[in-house]
């Protein structure tokens, strides 16, 4: 690829983002437009402005307990995506490579999927009651078969001509996972990831209301019992913002580095 | 140039068989392979043969013959049923220094995800060498192959013809004495082909190594071998074992290089 057009891409990736970024902001004012035209004569507490919104999401980012929730909560879905993310790997990888063993396992991963989060965490308090654990659970059995199910699928097309290549050259097998099925499932297990990160977030807050003390759940449905509904909108918007943010400053910026040997081949 | 085609004679009409001597030699190797509902199917089938030191050996035959059985019997990716393969004169359970034989596929294999450099250094990873020396290996790998400034271009970047020139870097930068390689080149274009052909003959002169090719290619095996071994299949044997005598460089435009590809094909 030239300079040239390296450049004549990245200048018309900027006008797209600069059309794009017009486009998002009047999309947002008619929303706020909206919604303050629906809050108009109705009670603060069925629905408040975003007037009143954002004088609480002031209110709650300035309090004592705000970044403690955040980060707790945060600290639950990472652990339990984390566990999720090894296990899954882990799993798909041998379910994958070991044909006969995935198709013995399939009906576990089938029915699986069918049970909801809320059972899981129904189960969790019986077991863990009111702990870490409650949280990291549900989100851990929330993400595990949407990560299992893309690495092994991604495990299945690995190329065999690719595993020949490095027989070829007597890599031991430890050493091949590595050169060649890690980097040929990253990007299934990239998918696979990103689907249960937004899964595993919007569940532990499901987990956080009937299982922990502390955490941005338990504070949502404290404001839900307190009528609050204000601070519900604020965390709301908080929540989004953040999701956005991990989106646009993690997640796609990783994806671009990851696969950049790829990207022309999508162009 | 001259040298070479010298040492090549004198294995060439060395008349006893030794086969310690020898880079390569099979005895009655045979080879079948399981079938679903069917009796096995006979893929080779005494398969007697040496390949001294330093020559450059085609193996053709039509397809279906057993030709990359053979090859990936010699690589020891697979094993015969029958007789025995030495390579360096011990047999292929017992040979220890693989990296000494490289292998080029049909296709490059490259991998999509690494760098050209990167890719080259696949050939070193099962080697105890450190990173560095590893990248250095094979920036100069690339360099012998006309890639100097590539290293980090990624496949899809590169044409065919250079994606199978880092392939050849791959194979030859563990800097290996016998080169094996699988209808190699097969899917260039004829000119990119012939150009390939003309640098791995600069390379296996320079380097002395032992070539052995699989091809269905009449042209191939005269322009490149010294001897060509034409396969009979259903099952794979050897018709015959013709040598070529012929000075280098050879172009099928050669009268001699012509009339010999017009006989052979007539055998085949």
């Amino acid at each position: 690829m030239t300079q040239t057009s390296i450049s004549a891409e990245r200048a018309s990736a900027w006008r797209v983002l600069g059309g794009n970024a017009g486009r998002r902001l009047l999309l947002v004012a008619l929303l706020l437009a909206a919604w303050a035209f629906a809050a108009r004569g109705v009670p603060a507490y069925i629905l408040p402005g975003p007037a009143r919104v954002a004088d609480a999401l002031g209110r709650l980012v300035s309090s004592d307990t705000f970044w403690r929730d955040l980060g707790v909560t945060f600290w639950r879905v990472i652990a339990g995506f984390s566990l999720a993310a090894v296990a899954g790997t882990a799993l798909g990888l041998l379910f994958g490579s070991r044909r006969k063993l995935g198709e013995f396992f399939e009906p576990v991963l089938a029915v699986t999927n069918t049970i909801s989060s809320a059972i899981w965490a129904i189960f969790a308090i019986i077991w863990f009651g009111i702990s870490n654990a409650t949280t990291i659970f549900v989100v851990f059995m929330t993400a595990l078969p949407l990560i299992l199910t893309n690495v092994w699928q991604g495990a299945r097309s690995v190329r065999a001509d690719l595993v020949e290549l490095a027989r070829s050259f007597r890599m031991p097998p430890l050493r091949i996972l590595r050169t060649i099925y890690l980097p040929s499932i990253l990007p299934d297990f990239f998918s696979g990831a990103r689907l249960a990160f937004g899964f595993g977030w919007r569940v532990s807050l499901v987990a956080e209301t009937i299982g922990a003390s502390n955490g941005v759940g338990y504070r949502l449905r404290q404001a839900a019992d307190l009528v609050q509904t204000d601070q519900v909108f604020a965390w709301t918007i908080t929540l989004v913002g953040l999701m956005v943010l991990i989106e646009f400053c993690v997640l796609k910026p990783l994806e671009t580095h990851l696969f950049r040997w790829r990207r022309a081949a999508a162009d | 140039m001259t040298d070479l085609s010298a040492i090549h004679h004198v294995h060439r009409i060395s008349p006893e068989r030794q086969p310690a001597s020898a880079a390569i030699s099979l005895r009655k190797v045979s080879k079948r392979f399981a079938r679903r509902n069917d009796t096995p199917l006979q893929v080779l089938e005494g398969i007697d043969l040496d390949i001294p030191h330093g020559q450059v050996v085609a193996i053709l035959g039509a397809s279906g013959c057993g030709k990359s059985t053979l090859l990936n019997l010699i690589a020891g990716l697979a094993h015969p049923d029958e007789g025995n393969i030495l390579v360096e004169g011990a047999s292929t359970a017992a040979y220890a220094d693989w990296r000494a034989v490289g292998y080029l596929f049909q296709d490059d294999r490259l991998l999509p995800w690494r760098t050209a450099r990167d890719n080259v250094c696949f050939g070193l990873e099962a080697t105890r060498l450190p990173r560095a020396e590893r990248q250095a290996r094979a920036l100069a790998a690339l360099e012998s192959v006309g890639l100097a400034g590539f290293g980090s271009a990624y496949p899809h970047e590169l044409s065919g013809g250079m994606r199978s020139r880092v392939a050849l870097a791959r194979s030859l930068v563990n800097e290996p004495r016998i080169l094996l390689l699988d209808e190699p080149f097969s899917k260039l274009d004829p000119g990119t082909r012939a150009q390939m052909h003309a640098e791995l003959l600069e390379i296996q002169a320079s380097r002395g190594m032992t070539v052995v090719f699989v091809t269905h290619d009449v042209e191939e095996a005269v322009v490149l071998a010294d001897q060509v071994v034409i396969l009979r299949p259903r099952p794979g044997r050897i018709r015959e074992i013709a040598p070529v005598t012929l000075t280098r460089p050879r172009a099928p435009s050669q009268p001699e290089v012509a009339e010999l590809i017009r006989q052979l094909r007539v055998r085949v």
